[in-house]
């Protein structure tokens, strides 16, 4: 006969950790836990196949599983020495669903079941605290009423506030057992009507019907289109958790709190979490009252404390990864509730990972593949200090286009950028950025625009760059007239002058006033470090960077770049110095003119690539022949058009407009359908040779240049968009 | 796009063995390129400064994941 129903607590399981399918999540863990011998309250869990045979079964349970239920029930209540519905010693339980995958829509959680008008009285006696038996029973109708007879929350908690605000009880904790006595009878009343029924008295007629509702949940509209979007078959079905509850809210000697076995943000190895005496789990989550940290229980119950510590640091060992755990002390007894392998941040990660390998709890290549590659770009920009961000004013949000941390004084213009990064860093506020903002780009510490999305210029140049940058940050209006930004913060409007200190978050978005201290990026020592250079003993495939100047080089070379694998040149001709030389050379209509054009480039791209030789010694630098098609050097077409026509209505020199209307003749003589596939790359190079020859020039005398002062130099020529052999030989 | 870097690994390979060959753009920081470069056999993938480290540990990732299933494979 199949297993259908599954025991587990007191130091064994039926189950155990790798039956996720049959057992679901929640259940495969309490097994696995139980099996280690934590202080698991016991309890049992309904297979996941039930679920699909109920479906089958036109929504019922056949008797054969219901009987095994009911032993499974037995067993519990002998482990406890409690009966449920018993009216002198009462068990209550929680009932959980629990799949394979953990799914929004799904019924969560009922604790308490078991109370009735009775066994609350047993419950009051016993704990010898009447005002948390009832409270205990009004939130079980509440959450019963809820979830299984679908019955809006906010009808009780209408109820609830009402008492309150009638006995002028501030918390809820100022409600008497008299008050919630009151409540109860009313929430009664209210699923009457609601439901046409009772509240069930029977404690295993709740039981059943919160099993039903449990499978009942596993198709909501809700469940069924997140197995859809994330194709989970409808088929695997929800397993039910039925588990002994114990409290927390007993007195001063219980608690309940969640903690992690590491430091989840820093990833410090310190035991990490909060907890509140006299409390049931909501109350730690929900925020109503402020947890303490968790080194106070030291203090208020040490050998609870030391048997916590000494269960989670076992935890840690058995999974090998930081755990995040919830607990409960009931009367200064501990039971573990929950464990799981806990989030974390990019230098938490990277932290833990080296940290459990000098431990021998992992190796090399489980620490490598623990480490999620995006998250390391938490680690490589500065970021903001948490302390001074918390003292700063927000001024506004955009959208995270570069990331990193800048700390400057604003500027409004390129060329204010330039003068003014001369004395110290400078953040450069612009409504939106163009090409001819680079020279400011490239001084500023950091980029914030007020238009603009994640492609904007701005986003894409600093980027590229990596400049932190906050794009699109709609809040901030720039008054370049006036030398100043406005921010208009919660009806007020904030000034901020040129030369006044500003604060951004590109990774997050934000904008702060005022100077806060950043965290430098270092990845040549600590935790970074190390981690990287077991990475590399790993990896099998080279790795190089995208750089044109030798600023981005030793960038490159300082987060290990093994060479440069793409050089653009053409962006060495965009600066503002060299762009004028190349529109000559553009629009000469002779051989030799256009070699005395490219004679004025020639020394400024040898000087490029000397540059980038001299950075990568020892390393392959790949250089790129000019690949853009040549249009993409001069003004656009419809610009030149606005010009020529102004400055002829302006009576401008007629020398000038001339000037203006061969170079827009020459536009137009290049325009293409589509420049993408046209005139570019090696094609550029057959019908104008000198160009090429110009940039092999560059690249060989820079090579013996740069090698003659004893730098290992590897260059190599990357020819763009060869279609065919001919072209190649060409 | 993936077939053709693909083919052009293979067929490039097949006249020269030796034949170096690598990605350059936003694809060589991108993760999931990344282990798609190291399947393909490619020598070298090139990315923006900043992402370099991130193709690092992508490409580490890659070849511990190859060999565990090649391992699987063959036990």
């Amino acid at each position: 006969m199949t297993k259908h129903v599954y025991v587990f607590g007191g130091g064994s399981a039926d189950g155990d950790g790798t039956m996720k399918a049959v057992l679901g999540g929640k259940g495969s863990g309490l097994a696995e836990m139980s099996r280690a011998n934590l202080p698991v309250p016991p309890g049992f869990t309904i297979s996941t196949d039930v679920c699909n045979i109920y479906f089958q079964s036109g929504n019922k349970v056949p008797p054969e599983i219901e009987q095994e239920t009911a032993q499974a029930l037995a067993q519990l209540e002998k482990k406890m020495g409690q009966k449920l519905g018993d009216p002198k010693n009462p068990l209550l339980v929680s009932v959980r669903s629990g799949a394979k995958f953990s799914m929004p829509g799904m019924m969560d959680t009922i604790l308490n079941l078991g109370l009735n008008d009775r066994t609350v009285e047993a419950l009051a006696a016993k704990s010898g605290n009447p005002r948390f038996a009832y409270d205990c029973y009004r939130r079980f109708i509440q959450m019963f009423g809820n979830v299984v007879l679908e019955i809006g929350k906010n009808e009780f908690q209408h109820i609830f506030d009402g008492r309150k605000k009638k006995v002028k009880a501030k918390f809820d904790t100022d409600l008497t057992a008299e008050d919630l006595k009151t409540v109860i009878a009313d929430y009664k009343k209210l699923v009457e009507k609601k439901a046409g029924r009772q509240f069930p008295q029977d404690a295993r007629e709740q039981l059943t019907m919160a099993r039903d509702a449990v499978f009942g949940s596993w198709n909501t509209p809700r469940a069924i289109h997140y197995r859809r979007m994330n194709n989970i078959p409808d088929d695997l079905g929800t397993a039910v958790n039925v588990q002994a509850m114990v409290f927390g809210n007993l007195g001063e000697t219980s608690a309940t709190g969640v903690g992690f076995t590491r430091n989840p943000s820093t990833g410090a190895k310190e035991f990490y979490g909060e907890f509140l005496l006299n409390a049931q789990g909501e109350d730690v989550v929900a925020g109503i009252r402020t947890p303490k940290p968790i080194s106070e229980l030291k203090e208020v119950m040490p050998r609870v404390y030391e048997q916590l510590r000494g269960i989670t640091t076992n935890l840690e060992k058995h999974y090998r990864d930081v755990q995040d755990f919830e607990f409960t002390i009931q009367d200064k007894k501990l039971y573990m509730l929950q464990t799981r392998n806990g989030k974390r941040t990019g230098p938490a990660a990277v932290r833990i990972a080296v940290e459990m390998v000098e431990e021998g709890l992992i190796d090399k290549r489980e620490a490598v593949l623990r480490v999620d590659p995006m998250q390391l770009d938490q680690l490589l920009h500065p970021v903001l200090d948490p302390a001074s961000r918390g003292s700063l004013e927000l001024l506004a949000r955009g959208l995270n286009a570069s990331p990193g941390a800048a700390v400057g004084t604003v500027v409004f213009t390129a060329d204010q950028a330039v003068e003014r990064a001369k004395q110290g860093p400078v953040v450069l506020v612009r409504a939106e950025t163009v090409p001819d903002d680079i020279h400011g780009m490239e001084v500023a510490a950091g980029i914030l625009t007020s238009r603009g999305g994640m492609t904007s210029h701005a986003a894409v140049v600093a980027r590229g760059m990596g400049t932190p940058c906050v794009a699109g940050a709609g809040a901030v209006e720039v008054v370049e007239a006036k030398k100043q930004m406005q921010v208009n913060l919660n009806g007020k409007s904030v000034t901020l002058k040129e030369g006044e200190w500003i604060s951004l978050d590109g990774s997050t978005g934000e904008v702060f006033g005022g100077r806060a201290k950043t965290i430098d990026a270092d990845p040549s020592s600590g935790y970074l470090a190390k981690f990287m250079a077991w990475v590399d003993e790993f990896r099998t495939i080279g790795v190089r960077a995208n750089a044109d100047i030798p600023r981005d080089a030793r960038v490159a070379r300082r987060f290990g770049a093994e060479g440069i694998g793409l050089c653009r040149t053409e962006h060495m001709f965009f600066a503002e110095d060299r762009i004028p030389y190349m529109q000559a050379m553009i629009l000469a209509r002779t051989e030799k003119d256009r070699r005395k054009a490219l004679a004025k480039l020639l020394p400024m791209q040898r000087k490029d690539f000397a540059g980038l030789f001299e950075v990568m010694d020892g390393y392959p630098v790949i250089i790129r022949t000019l690949d853009p098609p040549l249009h993409e050097f001069l003004p656009k077409r419809e610009e030149l058009m606005v010009e020529i026509a102004v400055m002829k209505a302006l009576k401008k020199p007629r020398k000038k407009v001339a000037e203006k209307e061969v170079l827009l003749r020459r536009v137009e003589e290049l325009h293409e359908f589509n420049p993408m596939l046209g005139h570019r790359g090696c094609r550029l190079g057959i019908t104008y040779p000198e160009i090429t020859e110009m940039q092999a020039r560059a690249i060989f005398e820079a090579a013996v240049e740069v090698a003659a002062k004893g730098v290992k130099v590897i260059p190599e020529v990357m020819i763009p968009l060869v279609g065919n052999a001919r072209a190649w030989a060409s | 796009m993936g077939e053709l870097i693909k083919m052009a690994v293979e067929k490039g390979r097949k006249t020269r063995p030796n034949l170096e060959v690598g990605i350059c753009g936003e694809h060589g920081g991108e993760p999931s390129s990344v282990v798609f470069c190291v399947r393909a056999g490619l020598n070298y993938v090139s990315a923006s400064p900043y992402r370099v480290p991130i193709a690092r540990l992508a490409a580490a990732q890659a070849a511990l994941s190859t060999s565990q299933e090649e391992a699987m494979r063959t036990a």
